[in-house]
């Protein structure tokens, strides 16, 4: 990038330093610790979609700040705060940076509702403080929408997916609306093709869509709700305008379900043929010796500068785009 | 074959034998999802537009095409005939795949032509051609300072706007990008 390029570039940055200033006040506001954890990490994200990039000494950068935060935690540590920077190999786009601002806080004893609405006070506060009336499309001072997974898809595809437990139902009910599927699409991708194709872009239209109880295999950290038929995550997303801003857990602390998770992603990274890091076994220990029920939430710092200053995507907000 | 990765704006593939251009790419991926990319492409033989995701992992055809330069020769029903000038080849497009530029073909001009799979697809013609004026009103002598503008059909019966100092058999240069008329020329 010329050095002219980055001169046109300063006055964006100062107003982000702005708005991070405000998310700062948010949390001090609200007796929040602000916490720093290792940015190099034994054990990123082992989300079976993520991808880890090598740090060297056997480390990796992490995905999330999350496994170290809950030990924190589980030490004791009420409620935490980080800004956290974060990369992600193959994921370039103009809503996704290779290196990107996590936001990520936690609440002990909170519920998901609680911490949901705290994200959207915060979202508000922003987008006061840059000035914006509209993130994009959506009004964030409208009381959000909420709705769970199995309505909005129901409603805007009528396909039920209690109904579409297994791959072939699934698929065939794609085919029949017209969502093209490919050979080798297990359910989830079924799943995000029609999220993808037929549902986002309809969430956060006019107000904050509070999007929650995610089919159970994509609970990832989040505890799962079984009361018989269509077990769910307690696990819920923040759009606004069409944009997934924030991913909040009512956060699982069982260790024995943990590690079960854990090897379950550890396989199915190797199916894929994607590096399979090993189980961070410090994070397992300390949910052995407890780490009490809690709600969290990650949220993507420089999407939500991107909609507060209405700029066309996240790259439009970091001093070197070419270069995260 | 080409990786999701490859999909960016003017690239040009291939689904199910026909060929395709990438008008808008862009990198999705939801939360603990699936990346995938989500392609506005147009075709090259009907210009329709479509959406199209795919999932990363999935590989998508390269689309092979040829460009050769042809002569344009005439036109009958509808199809506008030209010839490889080398190889004497004849191949013949309709008018719907010429495009707005059709008005200025007149026999021998070198167009540019984009050839898939042996089917003709467009034409590009130069960005700049020279045609004769058949039919305008009378020059107004000296007038070079006003902007006013009056019609003049052309010898390929295409009706442009130009100068009113212009006279019936001139000559002029048009800007086959935008239809407009750029300058007279001595011939």
């Amino acid at each position: 990038m010329s050095l002219d390029a980055l001169r046109r570039r300063l006055p964006i940055l100062a107003r982000r330093a702005r708005l991070l200033r405000e998310i700062r006040a948010f949390f001090e506001a609200r007796d929040y610790l602000e916490v720093e954890t290792p940015a190099r990490v034994a054990c990123p994200g082992l989300e079976p979609h993520l991808v880890a990039l090598p740090a060297g000494d056997g480390l990796w950068l992490r995905t999330s700040p999350e496994l170290h935060m809950k030990r924190l935690l589980a030490a004791g540590a009420e409620r935490i705060w980080q800004l956290a920077p974060c990369w992600r190999g193959d994921e370039r786009g103009p809503w996704h940076l290779g290196e990107f601002l996590m936001l990520e806080w936690y609440r002990p004893g909170a519920s998901l509702d609680a911490i949901l609405a705290e994200a959207v006070e915060l979202i508000r506060q922003v987008a006061h403080a840059a000035g914006a009336r509209r993130l994009g499309t959506c009004d964030p001072e409208r009381e959000p929408e909420r709705l769970t997974v199995r309505q909005v898809v129901l409603r805007e595809t009528g396909i039920d997916l209690a109904e579409a437990g297994d791959t072939d139902r699934l698929r065939d009910a794609l085919d029949a609306i017209g969502v093209r599927t490919a050979a080798g699409d297990d359910w989830d991708t079924l799943f995000f093709r029609l999220l993808v194709e037929r549902v986002e872009p309809v969430l956060g239209r006019e107000r904050i869509t509070l999007l929650s109880e995610y089919p159970a295999s994509q609970a990832a950290l989040a505890r799962v709700r079984d009361d018989g038929g269509w077990p769910v995550a307690l696990r819920a997303e923040i759009y606004a305008g069409g944009i997934e801003l924030a991913n909040a857990f009512d956060e699982l602390t069982d260790p024995a379900e943990q590690r079960r998770r854990h090897e379950a992603d550890r396989a199915a990274r190797r199916r894929a043929g994607r590096e399979a890091p090993p189980l961070d076994e410090r994070f397992l220990a300390a949910l052995e010796e407890g780490m009490p029920p809690a709600a969290g939430i990650a949220l993507g710092v420089d999407r939500l500068v991107a909609l507060a200053l209405g700029l066309p995507g996240a790259r439009d907000v970091v001093a070197f785009p070419d270069e995260v | 074959m080409y990786e999701t990765s490859d999909l960016r704006k003017g690239l040009k593939i291939e689904i199910d034998g026909e060929p395709f251009v990438v008008v808008e790419a862009q990198f999705v991926k939801p939360g603990k999802g699936n990346a995938f990319t989500r392609c506005r492409l147009k075709s090259l033989v009907t210009g329709l537009v479509l959406d199209r995701t795919w999932r990363s992992g999935e590989r998508i055809d390269r689309c092979e095409l040829e460009e050769r330069p042809m002569e344009f020769l005439y036109e009958a029903d509808g199809q506008y005939h030209f010839m490889d000038t080398a190889s004497y080849e004849q191949l013949a497009l309709p008018r719907d795949q010429i495009g707005e530029v059709a008005r200025f073909l007149t026999e021998n001009t070198q167009v540019s032509m984009l050839i898939h799979r042996g089917k003709p697809l467009s034409i590009d013609l130069p960005n700049f051609v020279e045609l004769q004026i058949v039919e305008t009103e009378p020059g107004i002598k000296g007038d070079t300072k006003s902007n006013a503008m009056k019609p003049a059909t052309l010898s390929t019966g295409a009706v442009v706007q130009v100068p009113l100092f212009v006279d019936q058999g001139e000559w002029i240069r048009i800007d086959t990008r935008t239809g407009e008329y750029v300058e007279r020329v001595k011939r």
